[in-house]
């Protein structure tokens, strides 16, 4: 039985007037079912380059992307966006929240494609913002607009949730609230979540931890006893 | 110098990277500059069209009328005067011109030598006397063109000698005349009123003393355009110099016409007293005529008296000369009676004479046979004796004497020889011989004999003694035969002398009959005579008289006329003398152009045309900046990281803003260039073309470029455009680096005002509800949409609606309003026989449907002191009127029916009168009367002006019975073939003047109105391009705003079509509202432009058909949609990359 998302060999090259680089350049893992992973590594390693192709957002030039048993690195446009629709959640570090529309609409908007969508109002109390399901982004501070960012990407009941760096633009304290609430969610729901961020202080929550360092995974190491949030510190 | 240039190159790549936007501001700075100065510069092209027209005609610029004329020495006055440069003695008159089928008033007016020339379309001027040229309009109205001779008649009093030399003058040239721009040639005073057209004449061929008027150019006029008010001044100082010398001029042809009337009058004076003169001598020579007749009369009758006493006297005479005659006859008669008598008696006495005679002579003879007998016996006795003694001596002698037997036989033979010759005596001697013995044995015998004869004689003897007695007896009787006989003859004789003085008598009375009668045949030949000379007197008496009486009737027409005359001269004379005595000093009028009517009216259209293009240009520009200056503004914002980074890397504000200043001073400068370009050249032209439908004698079409609108739209278009991104710019550029590049704060979602109509937003979906979120959201955006939209669909709805507009005075006014499909016109001397036989024709013509009776003529509305012409209709039966004419209120859709409580007016003539139902109006029909009738009601009609009135309300008003003229009637079909077939029928009929055909009208003014489609598709195309501009701009705009918000949805795993979705059902709501908006701005703009454009004698139709809103939303949708199926491809190419960037 082959791994839940295995990529092999997963190459991606940018062609920028004469000079090719390659943002990815032969990466391969293996990811399993429920597992919170960690990506980490420095800026420009293809870590988001990774994460867009997981994420079907965008498409490899060489090698496999098998998720759940799916290959989606041959997916035209329309089966990508099938892809992403109802195996991806995404969570973006600048939340993309629709600005005009309150906490629940935000969550609901996802749910409008969504085959089989769990209860908005539920997912957003899960992720502590019963009180704030009728809010306008901006009047949530920065953790509760990722709250409901991350409801909106659990309200699809994906396969699989991305998260580009959900702490980036947060304090430590939220920060720390937000991982936590992922790695809950990974645990409770049995919900495989991976994470990209180049903070390496958070690698030991996680339940495999994947370098990348120039294209190329560098290290990956599978944690048997990941270490609970709070304990962490950075 | 290298920084320049790698901002030169930013700014390179920056036209590369947004050429559709940089085209899009492009189009609409050229749309809106070229709307803007394109309309705006139609009035003055319109204006600058007409004053190149008129002067290449050199159309006069001031015109000199005079109380009293003008005259040749004004005209040399008038040359004097500073500032005239030419001026010209011309006449104008009106006359009637008779065609085949119809009467015309047209003008008569003299060619100019230099001012006033005419547009030739055809032919030449007229050189010769009896040649002239012909309004175009006249020639193509009536058919009549070059060859054609055209019949002229007074329409007045005054004889068309004293117009013009001759009636009738030979077309030879077709044109036109600057006096008249459009199809209406003006009033007259006469025929019915409606001036037809103009005919030009030789001066030379107008028989007018003084000139009508005197036309003059001004120095310098020319140069300046006619409508300016450089224009207007300098003709006005020319004016006020020539009303200068006008006292004078006017005290001399003052004296003048004074000195004249007085001659006049003294002419007059003599005039009538020779006339009266003439008619004594008349007189006097008919009482002459009359004598002499009556003395013929009697001489005649003395004549006939003779005659009758002659004739009587023959009559007379001839009674007598019958009674004579018959007298004659009479005694002619009885003259043969008894000339009868007398013959009868004659034959009686003769018969008796001769019985007498045969008596006599029977009794001579019986005398004779007695006394014979007598003697006999006698004789007898005695020879018995001598017989008995000779035979005793004869028988001695025989017996002896036988010798002397011998002898005596020889004797007897002698004496019996005698008698012979002798040989015979021989021979009788022989034979006595033989005799003797044979007397021996006659001798013997003789014995027996005698005693025979004794016997005899015996018995004779007894015989004659028995016829004795009887002898006697008739000798008696015999005598008295006689003495009866004499006395019969005498009595016959004295009958015969009686007969014959009788016949005689007779004779001489026959004879004096015969004169008598020759007499009486002359007599009665004189009478013959005398009565044929009587006759012939008679008849030449008769034939006098006759002479005489014509004479006389003559005579007394001719005097009646010629004391008619007089009396009318006197009267004349008496004015003449009054007039003169009132004769006031004469004025002059000295008028410049505006005193032409269509130079008036075209000035106002091309004003019209300015008041559109004050607003519809300026809503339609200041739409395209508004959404240009949102371009750039945006265009700024978005820039606006890499302005702080340029800030932070110290560029200064103006290297920075530079970029932004070159792409808006750019497009705005180009769009303005092709814009103005375009607008001036292409609009006038076509607008001038439009109104050149009715203004049909504008030849030029000119559309220059104006400078001022040129710069003034380019200014407009620039500083809007370029200070709205110069303000932009300096936002930007002045706020510090760190705040720039910090990302824009996004815009705060909150609850929308709908949020609050709970059951209405329960109602929408989610996505409906996030659309509308959404729209509140960006509320600048909204309304920059809901206008561009609305704009769009309010052009189009105007061009569209103009259409209907124009179009309804076609199939409203004669599909609708008019329902009779022809009005036959009738001859105005028809006789009722004529008038009621030309309905009864109409009656049993099949064709025919219905008919009805109206009078129809041209009458003066007046409500204080706006007076405007209509026509009255005046039907018969007021009641089936309806069934002719739509009576209906256009609003409320009330149908009117006719009363005689007051009139019926149509809208649009209430509208210009400005009155309502329940005013009064009043009536002028010809010069005469003026009645006032209250309206009772408005009613809906598109063309020309109608007042409705009832026969009874006529006659009230008027005081006359209606004569009707007209007759409307229904009829089965409108086809070409089968209405001209009518047409044909009916002109043959003599009491018909005209037959006209509703579809014929409808036909013109549909023809009439076509070309306005020229405006209109320019209206529709432009308003096509703004909406396609704007919408593209905005689509633009919004989608470059929200980028990040459609790739998230993206990577959220929205289908392209979902994402497009997303905002399509944002632009559907904005272009329902820019629909709504529309609906509002073009029925403004249609109400404002139809009011506008409308010309007095039409009412446009007000309403927009479905039709145009169905094909102006229908655009509006399809333009909207077409951008977004554009934008379809741009929301693709978003990249859900997007969605990672930190917001900028």
């Amino acid at each position: 039985m082959s791994s839940f998302v295995e990529l092999k060999n997963v190459k991606k090259i940018y062609h920028m007037g004469e000079v090719d680089i390659p943002a990815v350049d032969g990466v391969n893992f293996q990811i399993e079912k429920g597992e919170f992973v960690v990506i980490v590594g420095p800026s420009g390693a293809g870590k988001t380059t990774i994460l867009n192709i997981l994420g079907g957002m965008d498409t490899c030039d060489e090698g496999s992307v098998m998720v759940d048993g799916q290959e989606i690195a041959g997916l035209s446009g329309r089966k990508l966006t099938s892809y992403r629709r109802d195996e991806i959640g995404f969570v973006f570090q600048f939340y993309n929240l629709v600005q005009n529309l309150t906490a629940l609409e935000n969550v609901e908007l996802a749910l409008q494609i969504c085959k089989d969508p769990l209860d908005a109002k539920e997912v957003l109390s899960n992720v502590g913002l019963a009180e704030r399901l009728y809010n306008f982004p901006a009047q949530l501070s920065g953790g509760e607009q990722q709250r409901v960012a991350i409801a909106r990407a659990l309200a699809k009941n994906p396969k699989l949730l991305l998260c580009d760096e959900p702490t980036g633009a947060l304090d430590y304290q939220t920060g720390k609230a937000i991982l936590k609430l992922l790695s809950d969610t990974c645990h409770n729901l049995g919900m495989t979540v991976i994470v990209i961020t180049h903070n390496m202080a958070i690698a030991p929550m996680a339940d495999r931890m994947i370098r990348l360092k120039n294209g190329k995974v560098v290290e990956m190491i599978q944690n048997d006893n990941p270490t609970d949030v709070s304990q962490i510190e950075w | 110098m290298r920084r320049k240039n790698v901002l030169l190159k930013d700014l390179y790549m920056e036209f590369r990277k947004s050429w559709p936007r940089f085209v899009s501001i492009l189009i609409m700075v050229m749309l809106g500059v070229a709307f803007l100065s394109g309309i705006r510069a139609c009035s003055p092209d319109m204006k600058k069209s007409a004053d190149t027209f008129y002067d290449r005609m050199n159309l006069m610029d001031i015109r000199i009328f005079g109380d009293l004329g003008v005259t040749e020495d004004d005209l040399e006055e008038v040359k004097q005067v500073d500032g005239v440069k030419e001026a010209e003695g011309s006449y104008t008159s009106d006359v009637l011109w008779t065609t085949e089928d119809n009467q015309l008033a047209v003008k008569l007016m003299s060619a100019g030598e230099k001012l006033d020339q005419i547009d030739i379309k055809e032919g030449r001027m007229p050189e010769t006397s009896g040649e002239c040229l012909i309004d175009s309009r006249l020639a193509e109205k009536e058919g009549y063109g070059i060859g054609d001779v055209m019949e002229f008649k007074s329409g007045s009093e005054d004889e068309l000698s004293d117009t013009i030399v001759k009636d009738s003058f030979t077309i030879v040239g077709i044109g036109q005349s600057p006096y008249y721009l459009s199809l209406d040639r003006g009033t007259t005073k006469i025929g019915n009123g409606d001036l037809s057209g103009f005919v030009i004449l030789l001066p030379e061929d107008f028989t007018l003393e003084i000139y009508t008027q005197l036309i003059v150019s001004v120095d310098g006029a020319k140069n300046l355009l006619c409508y300016s008010d450089e224009y207007e001044e300098k003709v006005d100082g020319v004016i006020r110099s020539v009303e200068e010398i006008a006292g004078e001029r006017c005290q001399i042809r003052y004296d003048s016409v004074m000195e004249e009337g007085k001659e006049k009058i003294a002419d007059g004076e003599q005039e009538i007293a020779d006339a009266k003169k003439k008619l004594s001598d008349g007189q006097k020579k008919i009482d002459d005529a009359k004598k002499e007749l009556d003395d013929g009369k009697k001489e005649i009758e003395k004549n006939e008296d003779l005659l009758k006493n002659s004739e009587a006297k023959i009559k007379q005479s001839e009674t007598q000369i019958a009674k004579g005659k018959q007298q004659i006859a009479d005694g002619k008669k009885k003259l043969n009676q008894a000339n009868k008598q007398l013959v009868a008696s004659k034959k009686k006495l003769d018969q008796a004479k001769a019985e007498y005679n045969k008596g006599k002579k029977e009794y001579d003879q019986g005398k004779a046979q007695l006394d014979a007998a007598k003697s006999q016996v006698t004789l007898g006795e005695s020879q018995i004796a001598e017989a008995k003694k000779k035979i005793a001596q004869g028988k001695e002698a025989l017996a002896g004497q036988e010798g002397t037997i011998e002898a005596l036989k020889k004797q007897i033979a002698a004496l019996e020889g005698q008698e012979g010759i002798d040989e015979e005596s021989l021979l009788q001697m022989k034979n006595t011989v033989q005799a003797f013995e044979k007397q021996k044995v006659e001798l013997e015998q003789t014995e027996k004999e005698i005693a025979k004869k004794e016997k005899e004689i015996a018995a004779a003897k007894q015989q004659i003694k028995e016829k004795e007695p009887a002898l006697a007896k008739a000798k008696k009787q015999l005598d008295a035969a006689k003495k009866q006989l004499s006395e019969g003859e005498k009595q016959y004789q004295e009958g015969y002398a009686e007969y014959t003085s009788n016949k005689k008598q007779l004779e001489t009375k026959q004879k004096e009959l015969k004169q008598g009668e020759e007499k009486l045949k002359k007599g009665k030949q004189e009478l013959k005579e005398g009565k044929e000379k009587l006759a012939a007197a008679k008849k030449e008496l008769s034939e006098g008289e006759e002479e005489f009486q014509s004479a006389q009737k003559k005579w007394l027409k001719k005097k009646a006329d010629a004391q008619k005359e007089i009396k009318e001269g006197e009267e004349e004379l008496a004015d003449a003398k009054k007039d003169l005595e009132n004769l006031e000093e004469p004025e002059w009028y000295v008028l410049g152009r505006d005193s032409i009517q269509t130079f008036v009216e075209y000035e106002m259209d091309a004003d019209r045309v300015a008041a559109i293009g004050k607003v519809v240009p300026v809503i339609f520009f200041l739409v395209a900046a508004l959404v240009c200056l949102t371009t750039m503004t945006r265009m700024v914002s978005e820039d606006r990281t890499q302005i702080g980074v340029l800030k932070a890397l110290g560029y200064t504000q103006r290297q920075i803003s530079m970029k932004y200043m070159v792409y808006a001073i750019s497009s705005s400068f180009i769009g303005s260039v092709l814009g103005f370009l375009l607008g001036q050249k292409v609009i006038p032209i076509v607008v001038i073309k439009a109104y050149g439908i009715m203004y049909t004698n504008l030849p030029d079409c000119l559309s220059p470029l104006h400078l001022s609108y040129s710069l003034y739209s380019t200014a407009a278009a620039m500083i809007c455009i370029v200070a709205a991104t110069y303000a932009a710019c300096r936002k930007s550029v002045k706020a510090v680096p760190a705040e720039l590049m910090r990302p824009e704060s996004p815009k705060a979602g909150k609850k929308i005002i709908l949020e609050r109509i709970p059951w209405f937003w329960k109602r929408l979906n989610f996505s409906q509800k996030a659309a509308m979120r959404n729209l509140m959201r960006y509320k600048k955006r909204l309304a920059m949409t809901v206008i561009g939209i609305g704009g769009c669909m309010g052009l189009l709805l105007v061009g569209f609606g103009l259409k209907d507009s124009i179009m309804a005075i076609g199939t409203l006014q004669f599909g609708q309003v008019r329902l009779y499909d022809a009005s036959f016109g009738l001859e105005e001397d028809a006789s009722d026989e004529e008038r009621e036989e030309l309905y009864d024709t109409l009656s049993a013509d099949s064709r025919v449907k219905n008919q009805i009776w109206v009078k129809e003529s041209s009458i003066d509305v007046k409500k204080d002191g706006t007076e405007k012409s209509a026509y009255l209709v005046v039907p018969k039966e007021t009641e089936r009127l309806n069934d002719f004419i739509t009576l209906k209120e256009r609003l409320s859709d009330k149908t009117y029916h006719l009363n005689d409580e007051g009139v019926i007016v149509t809208e649009k003539l209430a509208s210009l009168l400005g009155v309502e139902k329940g005013d009064s109006i009043q009536l002028k029909e010809d010069d005469d009367k003026e009645v006032s009738a209250k309206i009772i009601g408005i009613v809906e009609n598109y063309y020309f002006h109608y007042v409705f009135l009832s026969p009874a309300l006529y006659e009230k008003l008027y005081g006359e019975p209606v004569c009707y003229n007209h007759i409307y009637t229904i009829n089965k079909t409108n086809t070409e073939k089968f209405e001209d077939r009518i047409q044909t029928d009916y002109m043959e009929l003599s009491m018909v003047s005209n037959v006209t055909f509703v579809s014929g009208t409808a036909q013109r003014v549909a023809d009439l109105l076509r070309s306005m489609d020229a405006v209109i598709y320019i209206i529709v195309i432009a308003a096509g391009m703004l909406a396609f501009v704007v919408l593209y701009n905005l689509n633009n705009i919004n989608i470059g705003e929200r980028k990040r918000e459609l790739a998230t949805l993206k990577v959220l795993g929205f289908y392209d079509t979902e994402v497009s979705e997303y905002i399509f059902r944002e632009n559907v709501v904005l272009t329902i509202l820019g629909i709504i908006a529309g609906v509002g701005i073009g029925l403004f703009l249609h109400r404002f432009v139809i009011s506008t454009v409308e010309v007095d004698l039409m009412m446009f139709g007000r309403n927009i058909s479905f039709k145009s809103y169905a094909y102006s939303v229908g655009l509006t949708i399809f333009f909207a949609s077409f951008i977004n199926f554009m934008m379809h491809f741009k929301i693709k190419k978003i990249d859900m990359i997007e969605s990672l960037k930190s917001v900028e």
